[in-house]
């Protein structure tokens, strides 16, 4: 009742997801990696791009202030004409060296250089005109400087002038064009970028939900389902537990109720018996009673009569007498029975006493009561050694006794001299007698006879009802004790006993 | 005997009232015997008794197996009556139960017989007796 339900169909094993995940993060790694070097890049172009205008604009800038300079020059006091020249020329050095920087790069002006074709040819075309006025510009300041020489001695300084003012116009509009070209440049590239940037987010993006069909959702599902097999094993242990409880209330309860039926069925038997065995007693009474009164009046017919008729005679000296014998032998066996019968009833009944026992008075007692017994069989009785005190039942004690011996000289062997042995053994917490005789001993097929009520092992010919030792074992076995026995056909047998050191108080 | 005693036999089984019939004539006993067979016709009897107590020395041998009311039943009962709690009872019993004599002694009564009775014993007794 408590199989495990079988996890969701086809679950997709562990380390296959374990592998997908892996693949999953060093997808998603790549990409992230990607999308910054695209973004590190695209900052890093747009920052060149709009310094590469910058400059670009700042060429514009500079040939207007040559235009100007050029213009200006005639018109200044000399002193003011110097600076200017010195203006000038450094506005021609910056510009030369600003437009090469912007065709081949320059690292300090943080120029990358490499443009596309289109912005080289615009800067070709725009080459001549910048030479031009270059050119120009630096002869005329020779010539304002009176340093003139070779070609530029042959050129006026008017001529220098229109040079570089019909150059300016033309340059202009090419740096124009360049510019124009660098924005157009730098939109596409942008345009490029986002495109991509939105590719790597929506393949990122993808990639995520892919982890999420292929990874997450086995996962959960593998989760889910190992947690509702938790949850239903758990559901069927409570169950299973609340089930076995009720089970073990229930028996418990039947227990309860079987033991009391028990113990009332017992005390009825008890007072049953009790009743019994009165009822049966009080006509055993009236038979003995008779019997003795028979045999007075045998005694008066025989006085009378006198031997005057011989067959009435034998009838009243053989026959009569006979019967009234039989008679009385078989009223003393029921008396015995009812006797014993009582005595198991009232013994059911009484509250035990725990007190010193002297066994080795109590033995001597009953050694008493049946010397003439063992007189007669020619036995003997050894005790080896005095038995050890012990605390108990003393009345109990007593019939344990009595029984076990009265049945130990009842089954002594009549071929030999019997002999009966006591002793007794102290141990841990108990201590165990032995009675051992060397009689007709018990054959093992009687053995489970032994204990039992009315059930006599062996030849049938010894007085006896059967009850000593289940009364024995019973006696025993309120003292907290037991029995057993060993046996041996023909040459004996030792019955054991144990009782506690000392018996608790009210045991019953 | 030399004085006349006066015994009420309390007792059901016929068998033991001829015996005991019998065992008063051989001894020759001077003794009237007047027997009830249950419980309650002994209190009856005892009652009209302690109205108008006879000469004689008188005993109830009460049996304790008894119909209607038993022989505890009727010892108690005479225990409680101050016109019968005088009264001398033998207890006669088929049984030597140690606790039922002490039950018996508890409720006053000094002779405990287990039946059959030796009869030498209750004459004795009889006689001894200082009623």
């Amino acid at each position: 009742m408590m199989d495990i339900p079988a996890t969701a169909a086809n679950p997709t094993p562990i380390r296959e997801l374990q592998k997908r995940y892996t693949l999953a993060l060093i997808i998603i790694a790549a990409l992230i990696f990607i999308s910054q070097v695209v973004v590190q890049r695209t900052v890093l172009a747009t920052m060149d791009d709009s310094h590469i205008v910058n400059i670009a604009g700042r060429q514009s800038m500079l040939s207007q202030r040559i235009a100007k300079e050029v213009l200006i020059l005639d018109t200044l006091p000399a002193d003011q004409q110097r600076a200017s020249l010195e203006a000038l020329t450094s506005t021609l050095d910056l510009w030369e060296d600003s437009n090469y920087a912007l065709q081949f790069g320059n690292a300090q002006m943080g120029l990358p250089g490499g443009n596309s074709a289109l912005v080289n040819q615009l800067y070709l075309e725009a080459g001549s005109y910048l030479n031009s006025i270059l050119s120009s510009g630096r002869c005329l300041v020779a010539h304002y400087r009176g340093t003139a020489a070779g070609d530029c001695a042959a050129l006026t300084p008017d001529e220098l002038r229109t040079t570089i003012l019909t150059n300016e116009g033309p340059f202009l509009s090419w740096m124009d064009e360049i510019v124009f070209q660098y924005e157009a440049e730098t939109t596409t590239a942008v345009k490029v970028i986002r495109l991509a940037s939105a590719v790597l987010m929506f393949v990122t993006m993808i990639s995520l939900l892919l982890e999420g069909r292929f990874i997450f959702r086995p996962i959960a599902r593998r989760l889910q389902s190992t947690l509702d097999a938790l949850h239903t094993t758990q559901r069927d242990l409570m169950d299973a537990n609340t089930y076995l409880e009720q089970r073990v209330r229930e028996r418990t309860q039947l227990l309860q109720q079987a033991n009391a039926e028990l113990q009332t069925a017992n005390e009825e038997i008890r007072d049953y018996m009790s009743f019994v065995t009165h009822d049966l007693r009080s006509p055993i009474a009236s038979v003995r009673g008779f019997l003795h009164e028979l045999t007075l009046d045998l005694t008066d017919l025989r006085k009378t009569i006198n031997g005057a008729y011989p067959s009435a005679t034998a009838l009243l000296e053989d026959s009569i007498p006979e019967a009234v014998t039989a008679i009385e032998v078989s009223n003393n066996q029921l008396d015995r029975l009812t006797h014993q019968l009582l005595d198991i009833s009232r013994q059911g009944r009484r509250e035990l006493d725990s007190m010193p026992v002297d066994l080795n008075t109590v033995l001597k007692q009953i050694l008493q009561v049946y010397a003439p017994q063992i007189a007669e069989s020619g036995a003997e009785v050894v005790i080896p050694a005095p038995l050890p005190a012990v605390e108990s039942d003393p009345v109990l004690m007593e019939q344990v006794f009595t029984n076990v011996i009265s049945n130990a000289i009842k089954y002594l062997d009549p071929t030999r001299r019997g002999k009966i042995t006591l002793q007794a053994k102290n141990e841990k917490d108990r201590v165990v007698f032995s009675v051992g005789d060397n009689g007709r001993g018990i054959a093992p097929d009687d053995y489970d006879k032994v204990f039992k009520l009315f059930r006599r092992a062996g030849l049938q010919n010894t007085e006896g009802e059967g009850i000593g030792l289940y009364h024995v074992r019973n006696l025993l076995r309120r003292l907290g004790g037991t029995i057993w026995f060993e046996s041996q056909v023909d040459s004996g047998t030792t019955f054991y006993f144990s009782i506690p050191n000392k018996l608790a108080r009210g045991e019953a | 005997m030399n004085k006349a005693v006066r015994v009420l036999l309390v007792e059901d089984e016929l068998v033991h009232v001829k015996l005991f019939e019998r065992n008063v004539k051989r001894f020759g006993a001077n003794l009237i015997v007047d027997v009830v067979d249950n419980g309650q016709h002994a209190l009856d009897y005892l009652a009209t008794y302690a109205q108008k107590p006879a000469a004689e020395n008188f005993a109830v041998l009460l049996d304790l197996n008894i119909p209607v009311l038993t022989g505890f039943q009727v010892l108690e009962r005479m225990r409680k009556n101050p016109k019968m709690a005088k009264l001398p009872v033998i207890v006669l019993s088929t049984s030597d139960d140690p606790e039922e004599m002490a039950r018996c002694k508890a409720l006053g009564v000094e002779h405990f017989l287990v039946k059959p009775i030796s009869y030498e014993l209750l004459m004795r007794i009889l006689e001894a007796a200082p009623v």
